[in-house]
């Protein structure tokens, strides 16, 4: 299944907003997405996950990747994700604790 | 030039009722070839083969394609690592993805579809690792946030209600049981 990434301003944020199915397939898509993006020297970042239909650790990876980009840059990072299945995922894995994570898009001030 | 990957199909009925007392014993076997693009489909083909299980929660078959896409994915690396080693001393050159990927043997799978469960096994040809010497530090470890790999396996055990590896000169074969939520925790 292909991976859709679409990048738009959302105030002084730069959301890269990602759809379809995150695996080890997609995950390299993404990955290179949002390092372009970092590259270009944007530092507040939202990736907005609500159009995703399935994630797995692959995709949690690139996630861990792009916080650690961004932890570097003293940046900041936030992600939208509604989804069930991808709130359960960041619960078992603990990365609810480090990752701010918001419902809807709007929920972040522009 | 076709690749040596192949998909099969069976299925049978084995007589496992009485052994496994919750399982009808229906057993389908399933093979893919070891490339990424057959993930999205292994996914909803072992979803739909786990509807099956009449009681099986929705939850749990979400629960199900993610294991699935775990255990294929670690398995599918397994075949690629066995794959580059043989073209490698082959060539006497590093393969290129589409060499390995195209060398490498399929992925084997065997569901075993019962009233209250589903077993999965899958099966590569890998040389498996030390369940005890994992090396990434557990989840919730702050650590582990340095690592961008090796959080399958703690998916893998966390979602499934058993899970065990088993490896052998032919390779590793994961076998994981997902069974339904009793209706008091549902």
């Amino acid at each position: 299944m292909e991976l859709g990434i679409t990048v738009e301003k959302h105030g002084d944020w730069t959301v890269v907003a990602v759809s379809g199915e995150v695996d080890v397939a997609t995950a390299p898509s993404f990955r290179q997405s949002a390092t372009e993006v970092l590259d270009s020297g944007v530092t507040k970042l939202i990736i907005d996950m609500t159009p995703i239909d399935f994630i797995d650790s692959s995709g949690l990876g690139v996630l861990i990747g792009v916080r650690k980009r961004v932890e570097d840059i003293n940046g900041e990072l936030v992600l939208v994700a509604p989804q069930r299945q991808v709130n359960r995922l960041f619960d078992i894995t603990g990365l609810t604790d480090v990752f701010t994570i918001v419902p809807t898009l709007d929920m972040v001030p522009a | 030039m076709f690749s040596r990957s192949s998909q099969r199909w069976t299925w049978c009925r084995r007589d496992i009722g009485a052994e496994r007392g919750t399982l009808i014993g229906e057993q389908i076997d399933l093979e893919l070839p070891a490339r990424p693009s057959y993930l999205s489909f292994a996914r909803v083909l072992l979803a739909g083969i786990a509807a099956n299980a009449p009681t099986l929660q929705e939850k749990r078959l979400a629960d199900l394609q993610l294991i699935v896409s775990e255990v294929f994915t670690n398995a599918m690396k397994a075949n690629w690592r066995v794959a580059e080693e043989r073209l490698q001393s082959e060539l006497g050159a590093s393969p290129s993805e589409e060499q390995v990927q195209s060398a490498a043997d399929p992925v084997v799978f065997m569901c075993l579809v019962g009233l209250h469960e589903i077993e999965l096994s899958v099966t590569d040809h890998g040389k498996g690792f030390d369940n005890e010497d994992k090396p990434h530090p557990p989840l919730y470890d702050p650590e582990r946030l340095h690592y961008e790999h090796g959080l399958g396996i703690p998916l893998i055990q966390y979602l499934s209600d058993e899970v065990d590896y088993t490896t052998g000169p032919d390779g590793t074969t994961v076998r994981v049981v997902v069974r339904d939520i009793p209706a008091d925790d549902a």
